[in-house]
């Protein structure tokens, strides 16, 4: 499309065209009739919309990106399955293509993306392609039935004062150059006479008469086959002048299209030597036209319904004398043999080409089960060649494979007919679900029935096609592929001489077309004289203003049997399936039934399920065609799904649909649930008469489960209907072999099918335990340990809140509240005595007395859990090498922070308790322990230290004394700085680990129902316990930083205890001494026993002090404190970066908070200790 | 105009309007050929497909109230 540079572009112009385009858009005008509003809001808009070009004045079309948008606009629509619209859009696209290149002959590659902007612009203004309604034009429509390059309809009324003469003398010269072509390569006289003829037609197609039988031509072509007699009228009307045409409708037309031309008296039947020898003009209209006088005529169209087309051709088939009496020797035409083909697989019983002898059957696998009415009048047609029909091109050999493929595919097809006739009367009506009962006088078995659907599945499907390969075939279906139109001036003449015609439309052409063409295609046959027939016809139809165009489907014996081919391996199974499984017989004229071929229903199922499973497996190792494994699949499923529809009622209902008696198992209704056989008799697998099992083998690895499943699912109901019935105390009515049978189903189903069926039995046992009374629960559950399963039933019990008895749940909660030490009343007096003799240096070892400790302060409430707990002590213990410190400056009294990891509490808990507090579970529980204990001991020794008090007694040198002072509060604030770290992690430890993971804990167990879910979650919660308290290995190095430190806690505490006794030693007055240690006894209660055990260590009052010697203990206690201070500030540095780089790195948020908690610390300097 | 360049003229107008029903894009057909006409002027078409979403935004705003 032609485009001006932007330079250039005038204004003027674009003005005038926006100024439409507001109007079209908006409707607003700027005319006398405007109103000053729309006045003013046209302007507005055109203000606008010239800004806004002004402003992207540059065009940045870029071709790529359109085709690229519109190609990926049609793969989004054939997506979606909008196949019309991405054909619609690919066509215009590509004829869109087509006009700009043709404009763009011999342009500038700078302007390749010309006439691309407005297809930018509809892409940018397109809203939504895949959901708009789209309905081709009628004139688009009716152009690209012609061709999408020409515009009838209305260009040619535009231009129909421009057609002048020259058109018509143009259409003469190139009617006679044709035909003069067509004699130079026929050689034959007769092509001159066509030429001529042709030329004479085309000379005479401007004058009025030749119009007007164009226009009748096609007016009546329209209803050509409603009406075949106005067809033969057009064509008497449209030939009447030539001796050619005469002889084509003597010949060809009228024997076809009117059934007054039944068998004439001069009928010939032409050997293929005879037809050979024939004129070459003549030779493939009189094949045709001999075969339809010797044959039949037929009277059909495309659009008949096929039930229609049947009855038709029945009658016109029995009504024909010249059926029964066929002559010796008959040629046909391809065309006829192609029809004949697909008649007889349609389901004619009576043809030329073919004879059909019919065969009785026998059905005696299923006359046990029906009163088989038409088993002795049903026949099959088996069909064979008459030996007296030849097509002229085509040899004997090829003639005779060509037809071994539609006796093949006929055999076949007759045999799964019968069988669909046969079972086809006890499917069930479309309204019911397969499984379900049927009318009639019995049921079949569940798998044949579904392959009686699928048997009329498939012949729906291949009838589809045969129909439609008869449209193809008939008359107007060859037509209607040759794409025969009107040339352009045809139809403007048409138009112009008739109003009555609105459009070119399709005429009615000779029918031995496609015969001439197709058949050549297909089997290109050496006579170079039938190829000269064939062009010169269609030659010649070209001068009848006639546009031949070469038809598009190439309709023949070879592609009849390529699209027939496929169907046979798919019949040929179905009717090997449908006899050799079923036990019919096809026998011919036997009316005895052998009673050893009747066979059970199930083994009937059994029998076709297992063949259709071994061609899936063969299909799979095979290797065959993809078409040929869904085929097999689709068989299989069909023949399984209604079985498999009634195991999962089975297992989801208990109940079976087995009115066909043909399922593997069979179910004993008077074997009661309540009764002790119930699991072993209620439901027992079927067998066949041989021994073998009526199991299908793609279900025999699951049929216990299957059978087990079902079993569960009536006990569940059992127990509920009598729950609902006996409310309270059900369980002393019930036998234990039936809770034995119970929870025997629940195991072996929980193995087999794990599911909504063993969650509702479990459930109803449950409610079941939940009623019953103390006794019968005690008795239900000795009875659930004896079988073997307690520990899932266990769950259960643990899982209910409601019960009396101590549930596992309140051991949880003693456990929190003993091994985690969530109970400070308990275990703050414990802890007091604990460390209080470790700081002695007491033996304290004994796990008797810590024992005792834990049993005596347990408060009242908690009194019962006196026999659960226990702590021992073990005797050796190890401690991990990292956190040992370095003590070679420490007092060899000093106590490790590590000596309490030897202590462990001990759980006695009966069942069901065990099963989650076992072993494994409880050294877990006790690693938390003893880290608490340790965090614990480290926070008591630094809540001992305090400040001194000030005494009154005068110091004897005050300079000593102002030493003293100095190194009092450098340890005080060693002491700050550690009491923080501890300080930190123990709240660290109460809030952010046992608090928060308890809270998660418990709303898991809130969720929990059953016994895994609550293992889950309660193993769950002790590993994020022990990650949580640095006890991971992951996380090891910070573990033994933190033990250090609480080391050095305890080091501190040692250190000022030294302190202490150098400060009486200063001071040196027994008042003083007295005075503090009243003052401490009235403030500490609780801490008597530690001043008691604090006093051997002090110093007697007796002793003088020496200042040489408190000089010498202060040295001694400041480089001690100096190299706690500087480990602390090691450690600590330590801590404090390698927590804020986890935190940093998020993979472990929940140390995050310690690391923030400890931050604060991280600008302290290490104290300068110089007194 | 020469009978040629008119039948031209207007199959390329069938095709492009067949195209535009097919996009969705709401033109009736002298809307196309104005809209067509203006691109072939050199105006940049992606601004005058927001022009035209606009005025149909403010005429439909119009119209609503």
């Amino acid at each position: 499309m032609p485009q001006l540079p932007v330079a250039v572009v005038d204004a003027a112009p674009i003005q005038r065209l926006l100024g439409r385009l507001v109007t079209s858009i908006t409707g607003l005008r700027l005319d006398d009739t405007a109103s000053k509003v729309d006045a003013a809001n046209f302007e507005l808009a055109r203000k606008y919309a010239s800004s806004n070009f002004k402003f992207h004045r540059f065009p940045d079309t870029n071709s790529h990106r359109v085709r690229a948008t519109i190609a990926g606009l049609v793969d989004k629509l054939t997506i979606q399955s909008e196949h019309a619209k991405a054909e619609a859009l690919q066509r215009y696209y590509g004829a869109y293509l087509r006009i700009i290149e043709a404009e763009q002959t011999g342009a500038s590659s700078a302007q390749r993306d010309e006439g691309f902007e407005v297809l930018q612009f509809l892409i940018s203004l397109s809203q939504s392609p895949t959901h708009a309604d789209y309905h081709e034009s009628p004139v688009a429509r009716q152009s690209r039935a012609a061709d999408p390059s020409v515009y009838h309809a209305e260009l040619l009324a535009e231009l129909k004062e421009d057609l002048s003469e020259w058109e018509a003398e143009l259409a003469l010269n190139d009617a006679l150059d044709e035909a003069e072509e067509a004699m130079h390569r026929a050689g034959v006289d007769a092509v001159s006479d066509a030429a001529n003829a042709a030329a004479a037609l085309a000379r005479s197609s401007s004058d009025s008469a030749s119009a007007s039988a164009v226009a009748a031509a096609v007016a009546v072509e329209e209803n050509a086959v409603a009406q075949p007699t106005q067809s033969l009228a057009l064509l008497q009307l449209l030939f009447q002048r030539q001796p050619f045409l005469h002889q084509l409708e003597n010949y060809i037309v009228k024997p076809y299209w009117t059934s007054s031309a039944l068998p004439s008296t001069d009928s010939r039947h032409l050997s293929i030597d005879a037809l050979q020898t024939h004129h070459a003009m003549i030779l493939p209209f009189v094949r045709t036209s001999e075969h339809s006088v010797a044959v039949q005529t037929r009277q059909f169209h495309s659009n008949m319904a096929p039930e229609t087309t049947l009855q038709t051709w029945l009658e016109v088939a029995t009504a024909s004398t010249g059926l029964s009496s066929t002559p010796a020797h008959t040629v046909i035409s391809e065309t006829v043999l192609l029809r004949e083909c697909i008649w007889l697989l349609l389901g004619a019983r009576q043809s030329v080409v073919f004879t059909l002898s019919s065969r009785r059957f026998n059905c005696c696998s299923i006359e046990r089960l029906v009163e088989f009415e038409t088993r002795r009048s049903t026949l099959i047609s088996v069909p064979s060649v008459r030996t007296s029909i030849s097509v002229p091109h085509l040899s004997p050999a090829s003639y005779a494979a060509a037809l071994d493929t539609v006796i093949r595919l006929c055999t076949a097809l007759e045999q799964v007919r019968a069988i669909e006739a046969i079972f086809g009367q006890f499917l069930p009506t479309d309204s019911r679900a397969v499984g379900t009962p049927a009318h009639g006088p019995a049921q079949l078995p569940l798998a044949l029935q579904g392959f009686a659907e699928f048997c009329s599945k498939q012949l729906r499907l291949l009838s589809d096609v045969l129909i439609q390969l008869e449209n193809d075939c008939s008359t107007l279906g060859a037509l209607a592929a040759g794409e025969t139109v009107l040339s352009e001036q045809s139809a403007t003449e048409a138009r112009l001489l008739s109003d009555t015609v609105r459009r070119p439309t399709t005429f009615a052409h000779v029918p031995t077309e496609l015969d001439l063409t197709t058949s050549f295609v297909a089997y290109p046959s050496p006579d170079s004289k039938e190829m000269a027939a064939v062009s010169m016809f269609a030659s010649t139809a070209s001068n009848n203003h006639l546009d031949c165009v070469v038809p598009n489907s190439r309709l023949s014996i070879l592609a009849l049997d390529m699209q027939l081919r496929p169907w046979i391996p798919k019949f040929e199974h179905l009717a090997a399936l449908g006899t050799t499984l079923t036990g019919i017989s096809w026998m011919e004229n036997q009316s005895h039934i052998p009673p050893d071929n009747a066979l059970e229903p199930h083994e009937i199922s059994r029998r076709l399920l297992d063949e259709s499973y071994a061609m899936l497996e063969s299909a799979d190792l095979l290797s065959r065609s993809t078409a040929w494994q869904v085929f097999v699949t689709e068989c299989f499923l069909a023949c399984a799904s209604p079985c498999l529809h009634v195991l999962g009622t089975w297992m989801s209902t208990g109940s079976v649909h087995d009115l066909a008696q043909d399922m593997f198992f069979e179910l004993h209704p008077t074997v009661k649930p309540t009764d002790s056989s119930f699991w072993s008799d209620y439901a027992t697998l079927r067998h066949s008469r041989d021994g073998q099992s009526a199991c299908p083998r793609f279900l025999q690895g699951a049929a216990s489960g299957i059978v087990r499943c079902g079993l569960a699912v009536v006990l569940s109901t059992t127990l509920e209907a009598t729950q609902s019935k006996h409310p309270g105390a059900v369980a002393d009515k019930l036998e234990p072999a039936f809770l034995q049978a119970a929870v025997r189903s629940m195991i072996l189903a929980r193995q087999d099918v794990a599911g909504t069926v063993v969650v509702s039995f479990e459930t109803s046992l449950l409610r079941l335990i939940q009623s019953c009374d103390a006794s019968s629960s005690t008795r239900l559950m000795q009875l659930l340990r004896q079988s073997g399963v307690h520990n899932r039933v266990a769950g259960t019990v643990a899982c209910d809140r409601t019960s009396r008895s101590l549930t596992i749940f309140e051991y949880i909660t003693a456990v929190r509240r003993i091994i985690l030490m969530e109970a400070g009343e308990v275990w703050n007096p414990v802890c007091h005595t604990l460390f209080s003799l470790i700081a002695s240096n007491t033996q304290w070892r004994d796990g008797y007395f810590l024992t005792g400790v834990l049993h005596e302060h347990l408060p009242p409430s908690m009194a019962h859990l006196a026999s659960v707990f226990s702590i021992a002590v073990s005797e050796s213990v190890s401690k991990p090498s990292r956190s040992t410190v370095n003590r070679a400056n420490v007092d060899s009294t000093h106590v490790d922070v590590f000596s309490t990891d030897c202590m462990e509490v001990v759980l006695h808990a009966p069942w069901p308790a065990t099963i989650l507090m076992d072993d494994n579970t409880l050294a877990q529980y006790n690693r938390v322990f003893q880290f608490l204990l340790r965090v614990k001991h480290a926070k008591w020794a630094l809540d001992a230290i305090r400040p001194p008090r000030p005494t009154c007694t005068t110091p004897p040198d005050a300079k000593l004394c102002a030493k003293l002072q100095r190194l009092q509060h450098l340890l005080l604030l060693t002491r700050h700085k550690l009491q923080h770290f501890v300080n930190a992690i123990h709240p660290y430890l109460l809030t952010r680990v046992l608090q928060s993971v308890s809270t998660e804990f418990q709303s898991t167990m809130a969720a929990a129902n059953f016994l895994d879910d609550f293992l889950a979650a309660h193993r769950d919660y002790v590993q994020t316990l022990v990650d949580r308290c640095l006890l991971h290995p992951q996380v090891a190095i910070i573990s033994d930083v933190i033990g250090k430190v609480l080391n050095l806690a305890l080091q501190f505490a040692g250190i000022w205890v030294e302190y202490e006794r150098v400060r009486s030693l200063v001071y040196s007055g027994q008042a003083a001494e007295e005075e503090e240690t009243l003052l401490d006894r009235e403030e500490l209660d609780d801490e008597e026993l530690l001043e008691d055990v604090r006093a051997p260590r002090r110093l007697p009052s007796d002793t003088e002090p020496s200042e040489s010697i408190a000089i010498a203990s202060m040295e001694r206690i400041l480089s001690q404190a100096e190299f706690v201070d500087g480990e602390f500030h090691r450690c600590h540095h330590f801590a404090v970066t390698v927590l804020n780089n986890i935190a940093a790195r998020g993979s472990l948020p929940h140390f995050e908070a310690l690391a923030f908690m400890l931050r604060s610390e991280q600008r302290i300097q290490p104290l300068r200790y110089r007194i | 105009m020469d009978t040629a360049q008119v039948r031209e003229a207007k199959e390329t107008m069938d095709v492009l309007f067949e195209m535009s029903k097919l996009l969705d894009t709401g033109l009736d057909r002298e809307t196309l050929a104005i809209c067509v006409s203006l691109c072939e002027s050199g105006v940049n078409p992606e601004a005058l497909a927001a022009v035209v979403k606009e005025l149909r935004r403010e005429s439909r705003a119009v119209s609503e109230r």
